[in-house]
């Protein structure tokens, strides 16, 4: 009784629902349909009773074993005379875990909803700046919206209908077999870039999204495909890459030619740089030779074809290039044959030219040091862009130019200064020998007690620091010619400083020599130039120095070096002169009018030391003193290799 | 040897009549024979040999130093001491050329005087 009250209960609260129910038993065949089933599907349960499921709902899925409970999934209500979309959703009845039946709820789908789903969409699609396209499985276009007319410049009534393979290159058709493959497994292509072909035969970069298109159930039925032209940002992105390239060529070529002073190799690697860049099949760098006729025999040639201008060399037509000569601006022509200025702009009649350009290469001065031209076949080879990288390379051709004129007429200046010190010290030291050998000559004339003997002395006295003098000039003109040639030994450098010192306490005894050393130190040296550089130290603390004072030298022999110092105790280096003291014809200024010397005679000591492959060091207070320190090597393979080849020792 | 009761020979080329003349005045115990010039010098060599060179380097007609390697390399005269002399070479440079001795300008009379009395002794 309970059951049958149930039941009933049940069966009211199907008939108010607002879904429609269907009850079928085992076999699919209708048992119970709802009222609002039947308004739904406008039909009478008379014509339903008993009747295969089939009859309403063809999916398949219907009559399927469920995995779980329930199933939903949309499909169609076939009604009286027509279909209509709906939402179903399938449960299993049971009895003791025995299936009995199936009840089938069926929902409505929002005809009205929907409809305007599908409006929007379609006005969607047809505004998009994106080509929009749906194909079959086959390929076969099925829509087309104006994007794709606006990109393809195929009409939709033009291409409905037909393959997809009519946008494909031909080289390209292997791509269509993958997307559509890729389609069929469900797969969706996001941003692929390719190529696809416009009506007109052109070419078009695209990025295309291909998803399939699925029906109500599910199975994959075709694919819709988003194109976006990108042509536009392809170019751009090979304008940069271009110009990326094309800024990395023209770093190197600077990089490259102010590296050399050698002007055929500046004028060769720029040509050849200048040929590539404007894509020339020819190129030429030509002096000008209007200011100085020598020049003809130099230039530079470039690209496949260079031979044109090996043949111009013999008979160098100087109209040819006196247009460039004479114009401060690049000349460019796309067609040289049918240019009516040809002869005016100065291409030679009958020359394997069509693209002609050419381009001056100014000095900073404004004087043109030449030019550069090339050529092509075929007209119009020559762009806007291909002046301004010819503008560039110029530019970095006459500063490299420049650059170079000026090593060479420094090298020049300094040779000749070079020369004149040379000579001027053998010059003067002619008439030094001769005075120098006569007054001795005189000397020794002279009766052992003679008064007069005092003079010659003093005059020889003068000679020998005239002498000196001389010796310091000539060293500063060998230096600066990189010639200060060392004779190396081994020298023992003790025995060198205290022989040193017992001469200076004869000749200089009113001061105070103090000498600490180890007996011997034997290292790689030029016995008369590292005794200069001893020399010129001890003088200087003479000089500086107050008689009665002492002088200190202090030699410590280390592992691999020796240390020597020469300290005084006089009037010191100011602080802020003390960096410049190794400089040449440095003297510090507020004892320059007091005590005498040329201030070359640190710098020649720093650089006989630094050839040794030693350091000098200075450190001095005001009004207490000055130390010098010199640390040499006690070995030096190094030296020995170099002066080995510059001295062939019988 | 015995026969030749004259004073042994130095042939001198300097460019400098007064260096010349001041080595006749140091070197008063040898023959001296100064010569202005290279050509002068080898027209001189051709005809006798003297007992020791002393050579300036920088001459109107070419180098000290050339003349220097050429004695050097001659058959007949390559055992005659060479003393180079020169204000503006070093002694590394004298040694290359193959002269015995270097006198940097300007001299130690007493010194070249040394110098070549001590070859004239060695070769003796």
């Amino acid at each position: 009784m309970q059951t049958t009250e149930l039941l009933s209960f049940v069966f009211e609260n199907l008939q108010t629902l607002k879904a429609g129910v269907v009850i079928v038993d085992n076999s699919f065949r209708i048992v119970f349909a709802n009222q609002r089933l039947l308004d739904i599907a406008d039909i009478s349960f008379e014509n339903l009773q008993h009747q295969h499921i089939s009859t309403l709902l063809s999916a398949k899925e219907v009559c399927l074993p469920i995995d779980n409970a329930q199933l939903s999934f949309a499909t169609e209500l076939q009604g009286t005379g027509q279909t209509m979309g709906v939402w179903l959703t399938l449960t299993d009845i049971k009895r003791n875990s025995q299936i009995i039946g199936r009840s089938l709820m069926i929902k409505r789908l929002d005809i009205k909803e929907a409809q305007g789903d599908q409006s929007i969409l379609a006005a969607i699609i047809e505004s998009s700046d994106d080509a929009i396209i749906s194909k079959n499985l086959n390929g076969i276009i099925s829509s087309w919206n104006k994007g794709a007319e606006n990109i393809f410049g195929y009409t939709a009534d033009e291409v409905i209908g037909k393959s997809i393979t009519i946008l494909l290159p031909y080289n390209r058709l292997s791509e269509e077999h993958t997307i559509l493959n890729n389609i069929r497994m469900g797969n969706r292509i996001e941003h692929f870039e390719t190529i696809r072909l416009h009506k007109s035969g052109k070419e078009i970069h695209l990025s295309l999204t291909v998803s399939p298109i699925k029906d109500l159930y599910g199975n994959i039925i075709g694919a819709s495909k988003v194109a976006r032209d990108i042509t536009e940002k392809i170019r751009t992105e090979t304008a940069i890459k271009l110009s990326n390239q094309r800024l990395r060529v023209l770093n190197r070529l600077s990089e490259d030619i102010s590296a050399t002073m050698d002007l055929q190799i500046i004028l060769q690697t720029a040509t050849n740089v200048a040929t590539k860049l404007v894509g020339a099949n020819f190129g030429a760098f030509i002096y000008n030779t209007s200011h100085n006729d020598n020049n003809h025999a130099l230039y530079a040639l470039a690209g496949p074809q260079k031979e044109f201008f090996e043949t111009l060399k013999s008979n160098i037509n100087d109209d040819f290039f006196k247009a460039t000569f004479a114009n401060f601006e690049i000349i460019r022509i796309n067609d040289a044959i049918q240019h009516p200025k040809t002869t005016k702009n100065g291409v030679p009649r009958g020359a394997p030219i069509v693209s002609y350009m050419a381009a001056p290469v100014t000095s900073i001065s404004g004087r043109v040091l030449g030019g550069f031209f090339f050529g092509h076949q075929q007209p119009g080879q020559f762009m806007p862009e291909h002046e301004d990288l010819l503008n560039a390379v110029s530019k970095q051709t006459a500063v490299a130019l420049d650059n170079a004129n000026l090593f060479a007429e420094l090298n020049d200046i300094s040779r000749k200064k070079d020369e004149f010190i040379a000579l001027a010290t053998h010059e003067l030291k002619t008439p030094l020998t001769s005075m120098g050998g006569f007054l001795q000559v005189l000397h020794h004339r002279l009766p052992a007690n003679d008064a007069n003997g005092y003079l010659a002395d003093k005059a020889l006295k003068q000679l020998q620091k005239l002498n000196i003098l001389f010796n310091d000039l000539f060293d500063i003109s060998r230096i600066q010619a990189g010639k200060l040639q060392l004779n190396l030994e081994k020298v023992n450098v003790c025995l060198l400083v205290n022989e040193l010192i017992e001469n200076y306490q004869e000749t200089s005894p009113e001061y105070v020599f103090k000498i600490n050393a180890p007996k011997s130190c034997h290292i790689p040296a030029d016995k008369m130039r590292l005794e200069q550089a001893f020399i010129n130290l001890i003088n200087n603390a003479i000089k500086y120095s107050p008689p009665k004072t002492s002088i200190h030298i202090n030699m410590v022999k280390h592992s691999c070096h020796l240390v020597v110092e020469i300290k005084d105790n006089g009037i010191g280096i100011d602080k802020e002169y003390q960096k410049n003291i190794f400089s040449q014809f440095y003297r510090v200024r507020s004892v320059s009018g007091t005590i005498s010397g040329l201030g070359l005679g640190l710098y020649i000591t720093k650089e006989i030391i630094e050839r040794h492959q030693g350091k000098i060091a200075v450190s001095s207070e005001l009004n207490q003193g000055t130390t010098f320190t010199i640390t040499l090597p006690l070995k030096n393979d190094s030296v020995f290799a170099n002066e080995k080849n510059n001295n062939l020792r019988s | 040897m015995y026969l030749q009761m004259k004073k042994t020979i130095i042939y001198v080329l300097e460019d400098d009549a007064d260096i010349g003349e001041l080595m006749e005045i140091i070197l008063d115990e040898y023959e001296i024979h100064v010569f202005p010039n290279i050509s002068k010098f080898n027209q001189a060599v051709l005809v006798k040999l003297p007992s020791l060179f002393l050579l300036d380097i920088m001459l109107p007609d070419g180098s000290g130093l050339d003349v220097c390697k050429s004695l050097k390399s001659g058959a007949d005269t390559q055992n005659i001491p060479i003393i180079l002399l020169s204000a503006s070479y070093s002694t590394g440079t004298a040694e290359h050329a193959g002269a015995d001795a270097f006198v940097s300008k300007p001299f130690d009379i007493y010194e070249l005087k040394q110098q070549v009395d001590h070859w004239m002794a060695a070769n003796a």
